[in-house]
């Protein structure tokens, strides 16, 4: 059952990245354009650094691994499972049906029926970044390996965000920039928030979560964070299978037509 | 006469639009808190491991400011109208539909973005300068006239924004998709000039990025605004807007008139 629900996955991503690299410059473009918006972070962040050696304490190398950790994450949750991210959309307009009638796991096939060509840019940018500032083989293996359980966490919470649909209408506008604004935190230290903003990064805006554990644990070996990490995937996987599973049983067709090759 | 109300009325038309949808304008505002929170958490770090309260004159006070009045600008200039779907007409040949209309496509597409931001300009200027006077303090040099000026610098500003994102947009008719030219463009904006003033660099860095034009978009018409200072507007910041608007909007047309050479299109 696994074998071939991988088979279908990998499949699916070859033929979407068959599909996207057609026009070749374009993509190429789109993948040097998150290269270069990697750069002139680097840049921003060695003009901050131009006024104090640290910041919150963090020397630049440290900085970079905020932005490696962000990048890799967000680039391999959109490039495997671009399908939770258009999970609302597929409610609200009734396409669901067409990954019901299949005799495959209805989220499984969901989340990664499309990928994001262009967030490969991403998962290079993060392990670009990891080698010229932070490279050691110790550094490369947490770093993969709290990236891909980091990116499952996040494509939860999507999948928990988007199931929301299953009830509200309308709730999609907010996911989009939710998820802006948890990455766009991640690429910055959480030690130069004050209070107040920390516990919200810990609660509400998942960043702390997702990105914070991971780089605190890379920077300092502590057990306790991998403990707290772990245990919040957990919970945010059982927690988005629950709430998809009860958000299904109120799905309504549509009776949209609909093929899938 | 009759020339200028057709354009007059294109801005009607699109403010309204906007006007229509008014509660979209909020939806950039969580981002714009975000971008806020982190830089002020970032330039009081900053200031705090250096030990004093002046970077080359700028305390923390005038640096926050700074960091809402540019980053309200910048938010409240970004727009479809010049980017995305100029790049989409010019994709699906749908431009073709545009030029046979009696108006210079390009100055519709300005007059029209201006009028998409507009609401979203008036609206975050509000919030951003009710959040400064309740959490930072007045600003204390405001004078009506310098204000006058002020504006009239941020509108120029925006006007040289939307041609270079009309010239970036009008570059789809020959590598199909520019979006990402936009979004490196935003990227670079943001670092060189969005979030720091040109005050803050080194003497022989200023008068570099004083050419940028992050620098009569952004940076001079913020610094205006703060300071009130006509003098240094009529000097500084005004003739390079000029210099700009006049070779931008050459570069334009011209590149424009090559583009609608090589377009090609389906009966759609």
């Amino acid at each position: 059952m696994l074998a071939k629900e991988l088979r279908i996955f990998f499949l699916s991503i070859k033929y979407n990245l068959m599909k996207e690299t057609e026009n070749s410059y374009t993509f190429i473009a789109s993948i040097m354009s998150v290269l270069l918006d990697n750069i002139v972070f680097i840049v921003q962040w060695l003009l901050f650094f131009s006024f104090s050696k640290t910041i919150a304490g963090f020397s630049f190398n440290d900085i970079v691994i905020f932005l490696a950790i962000s990048e890799l994450v967000y680039g391999i949750s959109n490039f495997f499972c671009k399908g939770a991210y258009d999970l609302s959309r597929l409610i609200i307009n009734g396409k669901l049906d067409v990954f019901l009638i299949q005799p495959r796991n209805v989220l499984i096939n969901v989340i990664t029926s499309n990928i994001s060509p262009h967030a490969i840019s991403n998962i290079i940018s993060g392990y670009l970044l990891l080698l010229i500032f932070k490279f050691s083989v110790i550094n490369l293996v947490t770093f993969t390996i709290l990236s891909i359980t980091s990116a499952i966490a996040l494509t939860a919470i999507v999948i928990i965000l988007n199931s929301v649909s299953f009830w509200i209408i309308g709730f999609h506008s907010v996911i989009d920039e939710l998820v802006s604004i948890t990455i766009m935190f991640g690429n910055y230290p959480d030690k130069i928030f004050s209070l107040p903003i920390k516990i919200l990064l810990y609660t509400i805006i998942p960043t702390g979560c997702l990105i914070y554990l991971p780089v605190n644990f890379i920077l300092t070996f502590t057990f306790q964070i991998l403990v707290s990490f772990v245990f919040y995937v957990l919970f945010v996987l059982i927690f988005s299978v629950i709430i998809f599973n009860l958000g299904i049983k109120r799905y309504s067709s549509s009776n949209l037509m609909l093929s899938r090759f | 006469m009759k020339k200028i109300k057709k354009y007059f009325y294109v801005y009607k038309m699109a403010l309204l639009e906007e006007y229509t949808y008014k509660y979209n304008v909020l939806i950039s505002l969580p981002i714009y808190i975000a971008i806020i929170t982190i830089f002020m958490g970032l330039w009081k770090n900053i200031f705090r491991e250096l030990g004093n309260n002046i970077i080359n004159g700028f305390s923390i006070f005038h640096m926050l400011w700074y960091l809402l009045i540019s980053e309200c600008l910048w938010l409240s200039m970004a727009s479809k109208t010049i980017t995305d779907e100029v790049t989409e007409d010019i994709k699906t040949g749908k431009v073709i539909y545009m030029l046979i209309k009696p108006y210079y496509y390009p100055l519709f597409l300005l007059v029209k973005y201006f009028g998409a931001i507009s609401l979203k300009l008036v609206v975050f200027s509000l919030i951003s300068v009710s959040f400064g006077y309740v959490f930072l303090g007045s600003l204390g040099n405001f004078n009506l006239m310098g204000f006058i000026f002020a504006i009239i610098g941020i509108l120029v500003g925006i006007l040289i924004n939307s041609m270079i994102r009309l010239i970036i947009s009008v570059g789809a008719f020959w590598i199909e998709d520019s979006r990402s030219i936009h979004r490196i463009y935003n990227k670079l904006s943001i670092v060189f000039g969005v979030i720091f003033p040109i005050d803050i660099l080194p003497s022989y860095m200023q008068s570099i990025f004083s050419y940028l034009p992050v620098y009569p978009i952004i940076q001079g018409p913020v610094r205006m605004l703060m300071s009130c200072d006509i003098k240094f507007f009529l000097n500084n910041i005004l003739p390079i807007q000029i210099v700009y608007i006049v070779l931008l909007f050459s570069y334009l047309s011209y590149i424009y008139k090559k583009g609608l050479k090589v377009i090609t299109t389906n009966a759609c």
